[in-house]
C-alpha cells in the first residue's frame, strides 16, 4: 500500500484549477447518487408491495427531508455533462484543447 | 516441429507481470475491465437516466396503482431493471475507487469494500425482485 496518494495534495501542492475542482465535485455528487440509490430501491419495493408501505414512502418522499434527498439526485444532469466533457477531453475531439487542458503539472512532468 | 510458444512466453514482460500479480502491485492486465465497465455504464446511464427521470416526473402526483401498472409494462420493467443494474455497477466502481484513495489500511479497505459490495448486491437484488414481482404478477 505504498502507492502515491493524490488526496490532500490539492490545496498544498496544486494551485486551484477548474479541472480538479470539477473532479472533486464529480466525486461528491457520485457519492450522493450512490446513497440515493437506496431511495430508488426503496421506492421500487414500495410500489411492488403497495398498501401501507407505499403510503409511508409517499409521505416521506413528499416531506421536506424526502424532497431534499430527491434534490440530491439532481446532480445527475451535471454528471451527464461531466461525462460528455471527459469523453471529449480524453478522446481529444471537439477542439477543447484551448479551453480545457490538463493541469500545468502534467505538462511539466511530461516535458 | 516444436509447438510454438504462446505470446506471453515470448515477451520479457511476462515475468514482471507475474511478479506484479503475485505482489498485487500495478497492473496485472485486468484493470481495464473495470475501467471499461465504468465508461460503458456511464454512456448507458445517459439515456436510461433521462427516461427514468421523465417517468418519475410523470408519476410524481399519481397513486400506487398507476405506478404499479407502469412498472408492470414490459418496456418500463426492462428499462428500470437495466437502469438499476447499470447505476449500481457504475456506483460500485466509483465508490471502490474513492475507497482506494481514502482508506489507507488493508483491513479497513477490505471491510469497506465488502460492505459496499454487500449493500450493492442487496439493493440490486431487491430492486429486480420488486420489478419482477409486478411484471410477472400482472
Amino acid at each position: 500500500m505504498e502507492r502515491p496518494l493524490s488526496p490532500f495534495m490539492f490545496p498544498v501542492w496544486y494551485r486551484f484549477q477548474i479541472t480538479s475542482a470539477l473532479s472533486i465535485l464529480h466525486r461528491l455528487t457520485g457519492i450522493a447518487l450512490a446513497v440515493g440509490s437506496i431511495l430508488l430501491a426503496w421506492w421500487l419495493i414500495a410500489v411492488s408491495a403497495g398498501g401501507e408501505l407505499f403510503a409511508t414512502t409517499h409521505a416521506f418522499l413528499a416531506s421536506p427531508i424526502g424532497v431534499l434527498s430527491q434534490r440530491l439526485r439532481g446532480p445527475r444532469r451535471n454528471r451527464a455533462a461531466d461525462r460528455a466533457r471527459l469523453a471529449l477531453c480524453v478522446s481529444g475531439l471537439g477542439g477543447l484543447n484551448g479551453k480545457i487542458s490538463l493541469p500545468r503539472e502534467f505538462d511539466r512532468a511530461t516535458r | 516441429m516444436a509447438k510454438s510458444p504462446s505470446l506471453a512466453n515470448l515477451t520479457a514482460l511476462r515475468d514482471e507481470t507475474v511478479l506484479r500479480r503475485v505482489r498485487h502491485f500495478g497492473s496485472a492486465r485486468n484493470g481495464l475491465q473495470e475501467w471499461r465497465l465504468q465508461r460503458l455504464t456511464a454512456i448507458a446511464l445517459i439515456p436510461l437516466g433521462l427516461y427514468f427521470a421523465a417517468s418519475m416526473l410523470r408519476l410524481a402526483t399519481s397513486d400506487q396503482v398507476t405506478a404499479a401498472a407502469w412498472l408492470a409494462s414490459p418496456v418500463a420493467a426492462l428499462l428500470v431493471i437495466i437502469f438499476v443494474l447499470a447505476g449500481l455497477a457504475h456506483g460500485l466502481v466509483g465508490l471502490r475507487s474513492v475507497l482506494v484513495d481514502y482508506v489507507h489500511t488493508r483491513a479497513g479497505l477490505l471491510a469497506a469494500e465488502l460492505l459496499v459490495r454487500a449493500v450493492v448486491v442487496i439493493l440490486g437484488g431487491a430492486s429486480v425482485l420488486a420489478v419482477l414481482k409486478l411484471f410477472l404478477g400482472r
